[in-house]
């Protein structure tokens, strides 16, 4: 008995077996649905604040991002996460309607201050504007805003117009049954 | 084989006029509301006529919008048949009572404790009315109540008053406020009796006796529990055991969050089981919002959560192995090492190492990845070899069997009483488990036995987790051959869960035993009440009749093969 456990240990002993790793140097091979910090695809995210509202821990909060589209996302509200709240748990990933927030291999997020674990929209985001893009994108953002201002002025003039003629017309109509009624 | 119906209309014909509302729905659960009068000799009739032996747990909810309480007594059978009796008793806000059911089921105590401390709900009859999970100083504030506003109170901002008691601790205390008292919503005065160390020390009878205290922060312990054993030299004459230390309000968290964000709350009742206790909610959540999760969904959750048993059962057993031989150090960490594998066969599906978070309402989240069948089929071939040369080794060493054998028996009679379930039942000759008691998922249909084993000891309670081992491997291989390929969610999941106004008990078989989650709907975004019926709550609820007397020295034997977690008992 004591030589069959003996027999064990030694076979345990030079199987080979890697247990340990050398981890700074060697970081272990991480499946692709690993839940590291997040990745935001800074092009596609409508800044909706659905990841806000469904965080468990309520550790991401929506805050103005200067370097964002303001074609897509008018107020310019993109996601910043405080790790030191965050549980990985990846109900923000799953919930987000254009699909733009995912979850990295990356795991190493220590830091010497608080300040260190809140990772901004820099921080998390990839896919940055470049700055000719963004005075690109300002500029159609005000062709936007222009040509909305010169619609709505349009529509309200129809609107004044219909109305108008709605009143004439129902001047005529309400004088139709009082004809009528003569 | 009885069915729910049959057990319903003889209910009906002996007890005319005291069964209110009646349902049976889904086909196994039979729904009745009780007359509060009347509820003991109910129950009573259900256990001797019709096998009802198994007290399940019970569940408090606060109805503040009709005035009531309601306390769901959870009742079920050893293998008579597969009936669960789930009834309902109601009783006012104002004045709540209602009969206490310990005279015919002994694990009722805990549960109808809890209920006291948490809602105060008088058990009339109870023999031990003492807070269980909350701290002394806070029993009268029922925090479970609805109208509860927090310790320090947090919606006037006012702050508990601060008392520095004789000895130099310091005491938190809430005054209750002049128009509470007027209204009688508040008692007044709190209820007097004597403390946990009173209690125990009432208990010594001669000189020769002394108490001697394992934990709260012991190294036999799963976490922190207090665990006190009155010896009477090397004998244990009588053992006390006092939980709460990591009450962590997880019910009350998740009637504050929406029932997505309930999921990953779940993961933390215990590490360990953190995918069954996803599907337990999810299940029970399912069943308010009448969805089904396709075929290929239902296979994913059945291999990561027989995979997760694999793990489960290989750290309990390391751990048993430390605790009765602490300097042996090398069958934990080879366990460590086998286990390995099988957390990373896991991981490459959920992406994460224990809090997985993983099923989802009507499915799950990911589906399996390239290669996963290959990288598993070889985990399970390395975990099914290293899990014979183990159990050869356990039968071939004799100091391990002198060690074990006789140690802490349960008599099949005995574990049925004391109302424990999973390994340690199965070990007493009791075939059950919910895989085949309550089908669940794909379970019907899927080629697996129930491990059982004759003689109730410690020896026999390791051999069933080992032999589960084995069998969960056979499944596992199983589904892998048979997995569809299709869907991983529902069609028909809402973007928003608002389950219909209702109550849904879903249960599963943990690694340790009868995981069962009650959940109750009003209608709006938000659970009014979740409550979840932990194996191992039971479990340490049997250890003091247990360790009654065992020698010092098997005490670490016998609650350490139990493979408790004190973090799903405080919840």
């Amino acid at each position: 008995m004591v030589l069959k456990a003996l027999k064990m240990t030694l076979k345990r002993s030079i199987s080979g077996v890697e247990v340990t790793r050398l981890y700074p140097e060697k970081i272990m091979d991480l499946p692709d649905a690993e839940r590291g910090i997040h990745v935001l695809e800074i092009r596609k995210c409508i800044g909706c604040g659905a990841c806000a509202r469904i965080c468990p821990n309520g550790c991401i909060e929506m805050v103005e991002y200067k370097r964002g589209n303001p074609v897509k996302n008018k107020r310019l509200q993109y996601p910043k996460i405080d790790y030191g709240r965050c549980m990985f748990c990846g109900l923000c990933v799953d919930d987000c309607p254009p699909d733009c927030l995912h979850m990295s291999k990356t795991f190493e997020i220590a830091g010497w201050d608080r300040d260190d674990i809140i990772y901004g929209t820099e921080d998390i985001g990839v896919g940055m504007y470049t700055d000719q893009e963004l005075s690109e994108l300002a500029e159609e953002a005000r062709k936007a805003e222009e040509e909305k201002k010169r619609k709505a002025a349009e529509a309200a003039k129809a609107k004044k117009a219909k109305a108008a003629k709605a009143e004439a017309g129902e001047a005529a109509s309400s004088e139709k049954p009082a004809k009528k009624a003569e | 084989m009885k069915t729910a119906n049959d057990v319903l209309s003889a209910l009906q014909s002996a007890f005319p006029g005291v069964i209110e509302e009646a349902k049976v729905a889904p086909e196994r659960q039979l729904w009745a509301t009780v007359k509060p009068e009347r509820i003991v000799e109910v129950c009573k009739y259900l256990r001797d006529n019709h096998g009802f032996d198994h007290y399940s747990g019970a569940v408090g909810v606060d109805r503040i919008d009709e005035g009531l309480f309601e306390v769901t007594e959870l009742l079920a059978s050893h293998g008579a048949h597969k009936v669960v009796a789930l009834l309902k008793v109601k009783t006012p806000r104002a004045n709540p009572r209602v009969k206490s059911l310990t005279g015919l089921y002994w694990n009722a105590n805990w549960y109808e404790r809890e209920i006291w401390e948490m809602l105060g709900i008088d058990f009339e009859g109870h023999p031990e009315l003492y807070p269980l999970l909350l701290p002394d100083e806070l029993v009268g504030a029922w925090p479970w109540r609805k109208d509860f506003k927090g310790y320090p109170d947090v919606t006037t901002g006012e702050r508990a008053i601060e008392t520095i008691t004789p000895d130099g601790y310091t005491k938190y205390h809430i005054p209750p406020t002049q128009a509470e008292i007027e209204a009688g919503t508040v008692p007044a005065q709190r209820p007097k009796y004597p403390t946990f160390r009173e209690r125990e020390e009432m208990e010594i009878k001669e000189t020769s006796e002394m108490i001697l205290h394992l934990g709260p922060q012991h190294a036999l312990v799963p976490g922190p529990f207090l665990l006190d054993i009155l010896v009477d030299g090397e004998r244990v004459r009588k053992a006390f055991l006092d939980v709460g230390y990591i009450h962590k309000g997880i019910e009350k968290i998740m009637e504050n969050r929406t029932y997505v964000q309930g999921i990953p709350i779940t993961d933390r009742l215990c590490y360990m089981a953190a995918l069954t206790n996803n599907e337990a909610y999810c299940g029970a959540v399912e069943r308010l919002l009448g969805i089904e999760p396709p075929e290929r969904a239902q296979y994913i959750r059945v291999i990561t959560q027989e995979l997760s048993r694999i793990q489960s059962h290989l750290l309990g057993t390391a751990e048993f192995l430390t605790l009765i031989a602490s300097p042996v150090y090398s069958p934990f960490l080879y366990m460590i090492i086998d286990r390995e594998d099988v957390i990373s066969c896991i991981e490459s599906v959920t992406g994460a190492r224990i809090n997985h978070s993983f099923v989802r309402f009507g499915g799950v989240r990911n589906d399996l990845p390239d290669g996963f069948k290959d990288m598993t089929l070889d985990a399970l071939k390395m975990v099914r070899e290293k899990t014979e040369e183990y159990k050869e080794l356990f039968l071939s060493d004799s100091i391990y069997k002198r060690r074990m054998e006789g140690i802490g028996v349960l008599s099949p009679s005995e574990a049925r009483r004391l109302g424990v379930s999973g390994p340690p039942l199965r070990a007493s000759d009791t075939p059950y488990d919910m895989r085949r008691e309550d089908p669940y998922l794909l379970y019907k249909d899927l080629d697996f036995d129930v491990i059982t084993r004759k003689e109730g000891d410690s020896k026999a309670r390791i051999e069933v987790r080992l032999d589960e081992i084995i069998e969960s491997c056979y499944i596992v291989e199983q589904c892998l051959d048979q997995i569809p390929s299709g869907p991983i969610m529902a069609d028909k999941v809402p973007k928003r869960i608002r389950p219909d106004p209702g109550e849904a008990y879903y249960r599963v078989e943990d690694h340790r035993g009868e995981m069962g989650f009650f959940v109750v709907s009003d209608g709006t975004d938000k659970p009014v009440k979740v409550k979840a019926r932990g194996p191992v709550y039971a479990y340490f609820q049997a250890l003091p009749p247990l360790l009654e007397g065992v020698y010092i020295a098997d005490v670490v034997a016998i609650a350490g093969s139990m493979d408790a977690c004190t973090s799903e008992v405080d919840r």
